[in-house]
């Protein structure tokens, strides 16, 4: 997969140490079999440690891939419990691609990291409610119904 | 550098300037055309 736009390309530099594997070469094969991977596009986010913390397949177009991809930086921080740069993240999603497919997910996980961070439940329903305003027909509309 | 992506080599070397730098690694498994 190539990048060939400039603030696709901004955000990988910025913010991900980038490798990529030709899934076709047999040198890469252990990787392969590491990682059990099938189908490409293939993109993990890892820790140093090669921990997988967020993972997703399938070609996007380039607004929708830097979406995708400032949410799973979130995502990614959120685990980690980096609470400060997984709002950051999840912000910047919201602000920059707020139609785009990832931006509910952005929305919702914002919610759980401002309630991460500060514990007060209100962090929580306040932006699960504003997720239900801006989304309704998302599918994290519907996980953060538990009525 | 604007217009290109900063890829390192391999895993290994992503690891290890994840582990210095603090970034996250993004590794791109992808089939050539």
């Amino acid at each position: 997969m190539t990048y060939p736009q400039t603030f696709v390309q901004d955000i990988i530099n910025e913010y991900f140490v980038p490798v990529q594997i030709n899934n076709t070469l047999d040198e890469n094969k252990p990787l392969l079999t590491r990682f059990r991977h099938i189908w490409t596009p293939d993109l993990r986010v890892l820790d140093a440690d090669a921990y997988e913390l967020y993972r997703w397949n399938g070609y996007l177009p380039p607004a929708e891939f830097a979406a995708q991809a400032l949410t799973a930086l979130g995502q990614a921080r959120l685990r980690l419990r980096q609470f400060d740069q997984a709002q950051g993240h999840f912000s910047d999603a919201l602000r920059r691609f707020s139609t785009s497919f990832a931006a509910p997910e952005a929305a919702y996980f914002l919610a759980v990291t401002n309630y991460r961070k500060s514990g007060e439940p209100n962090a929580l329903l306040h932006g699960w409610h504003d997720l239900e305003k801006t989304y309704p027909t998302s599918e994290w509309t519907a996980k953060q119904n538990f009525d | 550098m604007a217009g290109t992506i900063m890829w390192v080599p391999t895993l290994d070397d992503a690891l290890a300037q994840s582990k210095n730098s603090g970034k996250l690694v993004l590794l791109d498994f992808f089939s050539p055309t």
